[in-house]
């Protein structure tokens, strides 16, 4: 019995640790179709600018601030500077962000070097919960409670407010929306903030859990295209429920299968693949 | 005409003699590979600043020959062996190689140094068949074989250490199934009962699903080996005290798994556990404790494994070099002086045993805690462990 | 026929320079000069996909190293007849591609970028875990490379420098001609406009699935050619750092030309050995040449030199 609810709690805080990762890819993918090869690389950025903020003061909640605020700047940067020039080219675009994949790299190994760290937990969440015969991270339950709250407002967000409803009218169809008034490239600089500030603050709140070190970048890009296309592209909902059924099939495939723990997470992925091309949610 | 043909064959015996003797005296080039990018970037640079440490010590130079080293980054990846090899031997024209940490890398160029007969000193990788299967006269290791001091580390486990029922987790790749078979040989042989292995993938992040496995079968097992290499120890050890398994089930590991250099990272959830590795920062001897304070001088943070292993490299080969009077041109009796090569290393005594591979003591040891830092305090050494170590060697 | 002379007399062009090179060139630029040729067929295979076809691919490496991985296994179990093991490698490729494109070929654009990419990482990690079968991850070594099949030693770095400009020139040729064929002219036309095929009566989707297996193809002897030149082949064959590698060659060089590919190939190989000499922030250079390109010239460098490089049939 402990085994499997503490499999489910593992399966719980992978997961929504991805939804955080994917669901920045899919926003921006929906919205812009801008499959944003460099996603990977603004997690690893705001996963060292915690680090490097954690460092010096030792404060989480200048950290989070720190990543979630400072990194979008590199994202609207890249936007406004040079996606823009590449309006609706959709591929050129794609391009684009995988040239800045290698460029962000090189920059984080010049700025940070090429040892792997980790990140530091935030002190009241540094030790385990017991909880009838179950031990369980205090951090993880951090990271699923964090999680869940940014996913129901990511959906209130959407749904229920007057910006919400602009930014899906941009999805559904911008050259209306621009026609109605709606000022379509501020919502499109606005969601790809949001969507790089969603990734670097999954970088700070995975950093005690994965670690940052080189190569992590496209570690993390290949996780949220999994999600991704598993879920659906443009969808919160695909985000949100891939993300927690590659957790559980990850976690429980790695703790009954080991011998294809490698492959827990792309087998699902290749059968959504055949079987329903656009994912679960797909538009 | 006779005159002259005379003087020419004069002129060009002198220069041919001259050329030789320029041979002999002009600086001898060795090519150091490793990785300067990636995820082992600290390995590559830690065995760059250890092998430059000991040839600044002897003024780069050995038996009157001045030495010059040439580098090149290997990214750890292997497709570019080969192309940095040759680029070392065919234009840069150096006559011994040494370095490697992936041994992948040195894989690639065994056929290359081998048929081409350049003497190399691999100084980090640790693929057993480097000196095993597919071992050369020119090849020779100075730092240990995937498995070696688990051979020594899995016996001491079971007869002195008193576990008899471990569960081992080791990534899954070759280091990690061959250093986890060289703990298992003596500790079953000598009684011990391995309850499970588990091999999460190389680049595991998250360890939970294996823990809990771990926790589930807690009432079989007295204690857990395990093996992890830089990012995944941290992880490894930080989450093994998050799930609770610190307190309840002992572990116990390759040093690998607690280098010094991670130990910051860990912080309190590293203290008490025991390890076994053929070096420590506080091995006490004149030339470990000289080394530490020349590398910490010079570069201003202490050395680790890999450090003192590229030290023990440059050591090696200077050491040879004196030995034939800098005649490294003669590559049979460079190679049989290496073979000779016998010294006290920072880490203990040093010689290659007839595999060219490294014998060495694996000293048992356990993270403490002290002034605000933590360390590896040695607690017990076993000596001479070569790479077919067994405990019959032991002398009693 | 012109069009067809002027583009194999190109891709012979850039043979004969390099064949007027090699003999002059040390062993050290004689290996490098054999990477760029057999990168060169690698890239334009792959473009094969992205320019001539519109189908942006980052999982072309998994073709690449199929081909590597057979030809290895083939030379160190039982022959080392390079015939046998370029037909094994690349029938290897074609087998994937053939699997593979049952399920890519759905889609296009973005998401068929990201679907080669996972399905490449798959390949990768099952040539990672199988160890007893393809050395896990310190991969296959030892292969020699031998006079089977072939009529000089190619065993000496120049002897197969040799071998790799023959290669170059025939795979050229080939491609030149497959470019301007029926068939090829078909899948460009597919390119532009699926349902203007359709509507023409051609079965799109067997063009595109044929198409797709013959860039497999392709690539899976040029993968062939370098497990020969290496004598070795790791997982990082199939890996995503080697088709983005190959994409790189082909934006830069300019997608839907015939030797762009060949001049990216030329410029990154460049960049990767010679530039690391002088700094180590070279993959920066790489990646902010790579923007510019893709900004400036999104033709790539000699797609935007037009005319003189034989850019693709309107």
């Amino acid at each position: 019995m402990n085994f499997w609810a503490m499999q489910t709690m593992n399966s719980l805080s992978l997961g929504i640790l991805l939804f955080l990762i994917a669901s920045g890819f899919s926003l921006i993918f929906g919205l812009m179709r801008i499959a944003n090869l460099a996603h990977g690389s603004f997690y690893l950025l705001g996963a060292y600018v915690g680090l490097a903020v954690l460092n010096k003061t030792e404060s989480w909640p200048l950290a989070v601030l720190a990543a979630s605020v400072g990194v979008p700047v590199a994202g609207i940067l890249l936007q406004r500077l040079f996606l823009n020039r590449l309006h609706n080219q959709e591929l050129p675009q794609v391009l684009l962000t995988f040239g800045f994949m290698f460029i962000f790299a090189d920059l984080a190994l010049y700025l940070w070097g090429g040892t792997p760290q980790t990140l530091p937990k935030p002190e009241m969440f540094s030790s385990s919960v017991r909880f009838m015969g179950l031990v369980f991270p205090a951090y993880r339950l951090f990271v699923i409670g964090v999680g869940l709250f940014i996913a129901v407002g990511l959906w209130l967000f959407l749904e229920k407010t007057k910006v919400g409803a602009m930014v899906r009218a941009g999805v559904d169809d911008s050259e209306m929306a621009r026609a109605v008034g709606i000022n379509v490239p501020l919502i499109f600089t606005g969601v790809f903030a949001l969507g790089v500030a969603l990734a670097a603050l999954a970088g700070v709140l995975g950093g005690p859990i994965i670690g940052v070190f080189p190569g992590l970048d496209l570690e993390i890009l290949l996780l949220a295209l999994v999600v991704v296309v598993i879920g659906g592209i443009g969808s919160i909902k695909g985000a949100f429920v891939g993300s927690l059924l590659v957790g559980i099939l990850d976690n429980f495939g790695k703790a009954l299968f080991p011998e294809i723990a490698f492959f827990t997470i792309f087998a699902p992925m290749a059968l959504v693949l055949a079987l329903r091309p656009k994912g679960l949610f797909g538009k | 005409m006779k005159l002259k043909s005379l003087a020419v064959a004069a002129v060009t015996g002198l220069m041919f003699a001259a050329s030789s003797i320029a041979a002999e005296t002009g600086p001898i080039k060795i090519g150091f590979m490793a990785p300067y990018v990636g995820v082992y970037t600290k390995l590559g640079t830690d065995m760059d600043k250890g092998f430059h440490l000991y040839l600044d010590e002897v003024g780069y130079k050995a038996a009157g020959r001045q030495i010059v080293v040439s580098k090149e980054d290997t990214e750890a990846k292997p497709e570019l062996g080969p192309t940095k090899a040759r680029k070392l031997i065919e234009n840069d024209n150096v006559q011994i190689i040494a370095g490697i940490v992936h041994s992948g890398v040195a894989m690639s160029i065994r056929d290359m140094v081998n048929d081409k007969k350049i003497p190399l000193v691999v100084t980090n990788a640790g693929a057993p068949e480097i000196t095993g299967a597919k071992k050369s006269p020119y090849i020779f290791r100075v730092s240990f074989a995937n498995g070696q001091q688990d051979l020594a580390g899995g016996w001491y486990a079971y007869n002195k250490l008193g576990f008899k029922k471990m569960i081992v987790i080791a990534p899954d790749y070759a280091a990690g199934h061959d250093k986890a078979n060289g703990f298992m040989k003596y500790f079953k042989e000598a009684g011990g009962q391995i309850v499970e292995e588990i091999y999460p993938p190389l680049n595991t992040n998250d360890f939970g699903p294996y823990l809990t496995k771990i926790m589930d079968k807690q009432k079989e097992i007295d204690g857990v080996w395990a093996f992890f290499a830089g990012s995944g120890s941290i992880r490894l050890i930080t989450q093994y005290d998050e799930y609770g398994l610190k307190a309840s089930i002992p572990l116990y590991t390759i040093g690998d798994t607690l280098d010094d250099a991670f130990l910051p990272s860990m912080k309190d959830s590293a203290v008490g556990i025991k390890n076994y590795l053929h070096y420590a920062d506080t091995v006490k001897s004149p030339e470990n404790e000289k080394f530490v304070k020349a590398y910490t001088e010079k570069y201003k943070e202490g050395p680790g494994v890999f450090s003192e292993q590229g030290y023990v490299g440059a050591k090696a080969i200077v050491a040879a070099i004196e030995a034939v009077k800098g005649n490294v041109e003669d590559k049979e009796a460079f190679i049989a002086a290496l073979r000779k090569v016998k010294f006290a290393a920072p880490r203990g005594p040093f010689s290659f045993d007839e595999n060219q591979n490294v014998i060495e003591n694996v000293y048992i040891r356990r993270v403490d805690k002290g002034d605000g830092k933590y360390f590896n305090t040695i607690l017990d050494t076993i000596p001479d462990v070569d790479q077919n170590w067994s405990p019959a060697k032991m002398k009693k | 026929m012109s069009t067809a002379k002027k583009r194999i007399s190109m891709v012979l062009g850039v043979a004969l320079l390099s064949g007027a090179l090699a003999p002059f060139l040390p062993n050290y630029y004689a290996g490098l000069l054999s990477e760029v040729l057999i990168f060169a067929v690698f890239a334009m295979s792959l473009d094969l996909l992205v320019g001539f076809m519109g189908l942006p691919s980052l999982g072309h490496a998994a073709y690449f190293g199929m081909g590597s991985y057979t030809a290895g296994l083939i030379a160190l179990n039982y022959t080392h007849n390079i015939w046998v093991c370029a037909a094994a490698g690349t029938l290897a490729a074609l087998v994937t591609a053939l699997l593979f494109g049952l399920l890519v070929l759905r889609t296009g654009g973005a998401s068929f970028l990201m679907i080669t990419l996972a399905l490449s990482q798959i390949l990768w990690g099952i040539a990672f875990k199988w160890r007893s079968f393809t050395g896990g991850e310190d991969g296959l070594s030892g292969i020699a490379r031998t006079s089977m099949g072939i009529p000089w030693d190619l065993t000496p770095v120049h002897g197969f420098l040799w071998l790799a400009i023959i290669f170059f020139a025939v795979m050229g040729a080939l491609i030149a001609l497959y470019h301007i064929s029926p068939f090829g002219l078909a899948l460009q036309g597919i390119r532009e406009s699926e349902t203007r095929m359709r509507s023409l009566g051609y079965n799109v989707w067997l063009y595109k699935y044929i198409g797709h297996a013959v860039a497999a193809m392709v690539a899976g002897v040029s993968g062939v050619m370098f497990l020969f030149y290496n004598s070795f082949v790791s997982p990082n064959y199939l890996s995503t750092g080697f088709s983005a590698k190959a994409l790189l060659m082909v934006i830069l060089g300019g997608s839907g030309t015939l030797l762009g590919p060949v001049f990216g190939s030329l410029v990154i190989v460049a960049l990767e050995n010679v530039v690391s000499f002088f700094t180590e922030r070279w993959m920066m250079i790489i990646g902010a040449t790579y923007v510019l390109v893709v900004l400036f010239f999104p033709k790539g460098v000699l797609g935007s030199l037009g005319k003189l490089t034989g850019r693709r049939q309107g």
